[in-house]
């Protein structure tokens, strides 16, 4: 990707909420939605682009999230590179309610940024790790709408894999 | 992996229905959700299904969360092979990832059952399967090896009976100059701690292709680490001569760090895993008979609520539940 003379180049992006972030080219490039954009259309450069689907709240995170992750690339491959990759990925996750997660995974799949998106995906799925039905849904906020008649049917064909499973600790 | 395609997705695009907008109803599951079903292992995969009928749908009608198929704890020893047939087949013979971890019923034909009509598997983890005999797992991979080649990575470690022959069998299918080069790019170090901790099926994470080789010292097919003492790292760097390049059996590791323990330095933990004095000293440790926990096996330590110190189990039950000479 070439570069515009000196200075590095930025690219403006306007969020749901009309704000609008400058973001360095590199990092703009992270998002594969953007950067196809661009391969298909050299000349926008310039023009700010929507992201209708994202909020500020989720562009912000996602762009330190991405700066972050640049910087580590740029470092040499070592173990405790990747335990710092790990910890800060932790991080990033822990503090984030169930809400937030759920809304950087939609903006990170709208962006298509794969290494986010398998993050955050991962993460949740490890939130609901061996948990029950009942845990889940409680999780999650989620109504079961199932008829008994049909709740006590699929219950039975998964009847194998829940025989007997150990009650949550909470 | 297909992501953005799984459910109609189009970035950039706007659908006509409910894209971004907030939740439709309270109680349904929100978008992200359906994704997140490609990331789950079968035992969750199953549980989501039966939350609510909309999640059902996206699970029954969906192909992508069946084409990574990961089978733990704690259906492990409740998969059949017929079972697994079962569950195989929802992947419209596309299935990419099979990972069966310490699945110990599952029989070389089950296996290649699943194999035959599966010809596109990328990653076979079939770690602690011990009803999987050396000759059927060569079977599934030299099958996976003929046409496409699509076989990129191998996790046996635990199977009975491995030996030289069988692992340069393997190597024979799978290490063509082309993969070797691929995983080359990626290595990284493969250390002890890490990998008791990652989860079995993010083995491509390592970058490697089979994850047992001939421990230098035993020559018994085994799982061998690298070591993240600095010194150890040195000698290998300087004089590629690697003291501590042997399997678990030949030379401890630490639990908690992956250094390699010299027997006056071993230590052990409450839950018999070993540990090195370094980290032994850092942790805390049962009020009793002052012996540590690691990090892994944290619900070993019984203590009331608020209070940071702790009893082990084996204390616990020996001096404070009804035992004969304890007054309660």
């Amino acid at each position: 990707m070439s570069m515009a003379a000196v200075e590095t180049k930025k690219i403006t992006l306007r969020t749901a909420d009309n704000h609008e972030f400058e973001v360095e080219e590199a990092i703009a490039m992270e998002f594969s939605t953007i950067k196809t954009f661009f391969d298909e259309n050299p000349d926008a450069s310039e023009d700010t682009i929507p992201l209708p689907n994202v909020t500020s709240k989720c562009l912000s995170a996602i762009i330190e999230y991405c700066k972050s992750h640049l910087a580590f690339r740029a470092r040499e491959t070592s173990s405790s590179i990747d335990e710092q990759v790990r910890t800060y990925d932790e991080e990033f996750v822990k503090a984030r309610d169930n809400e937030s997660l759920k809304e950087l995974i939609l903006a990170a799949n709208y962006l298509n940024i794969k290494a986010l998106l398998d993050m955050l995906n991962q993460a949740v799925a490890d939130r609901i790790k061996n948990k029950s039905v009942e845990y889940v849904r409680r999780f999650f906020g989620l109504e079961n709408d199932y008829t008994p008649e049909e709740e006590a049917a699929i219950r039975a064909e998964n009847e194998w894999a829940f025989e007997g499973v150990d009650p949550d600790d909470d | 992996m297909e992501i953005a395609q799984s459910r109609e997705h189009a970035p950039l695009s706007h659908r006509e229905d409910n894209s971004g907008q907030e939740e439709a109803e309270a109680g349904s599951p929100h978008e992200a959700l359906f994704l997140v079903l490609a990331y789950l292992p079968l035992f969750e995969l199953l549980a989501m299904s039966e939350v609510c009928m909309s999640l059902r749908d996206a699970v029954e009608k969906d192909v992508l969360p069946w084409l990574n198929i990961i089978v733990e704890r704690p259906l492990n020893l409740r998969l059949s092979d017929e079972i697994l047939m079962k569950v195989a087949s929802k992947a419209n013979d596309r299935l990419r990832t099979l990972a069966l971890i310490n699945c110990a019923w599952i029989s070389d034909d089950g296996l290649q059952r699943v194999i035959d009509k599966n010809p596109l598997i990328n990653e076979l983890y079939v770690p602690g399967c011990t009803g999987l005999t050396p000759n059927g797992v060569i079977r599934a991979v030299q099958k996976l090896s003929e046409h496409h080649h699509s076989l990129k990575r191998l996790q046996i470690n635990g199977i009975y009976n491995m030996k030289k022959e069988h692992l340069e069998t393997l190597h024979y299918y799978m290490l063509t100059n082309q993969t070797k080069q691929q995983v080359q790019k990626k290595q990284r170090p493969l250390l002890y701690h890490n990998f008791r901790k990652f989860q079995a099926y993010r083995w491509d994470e390592f970058g490697r292709i089979i994850d047992v080789e001939i421990c230098p010292r035993c020559n018994e097919v085994r799982m061998v680490f690298d070591c993240p003492r600095e010194e150890c790292r040195r000698k290998r760097e300087q004089y590629s001569l690697i003291d501590c390049r042997m399997c678990k059996f030949c030379i401890p590791r630490c639990e908690e760090c992956g250094r390699c323990v010299k027997p006056e330095d071993l230590e052990v933990a409450v839950c018999t895993d070993t540990l090195c004095s370094d980290c032994w000293v850092q942790l805390s440790k049962c009020n009793f008979c002052n012996k540590p926990c690691c990090g892994q096996h944290a619900d070993l330590q019984i203590s009331s609520s608020g209070s940071t110190e702790w009893i082990c189990g084996v204390c616990h039950d020996q001096f404070l539940t009804g035992s004969d000479d304890v007054e309660q």
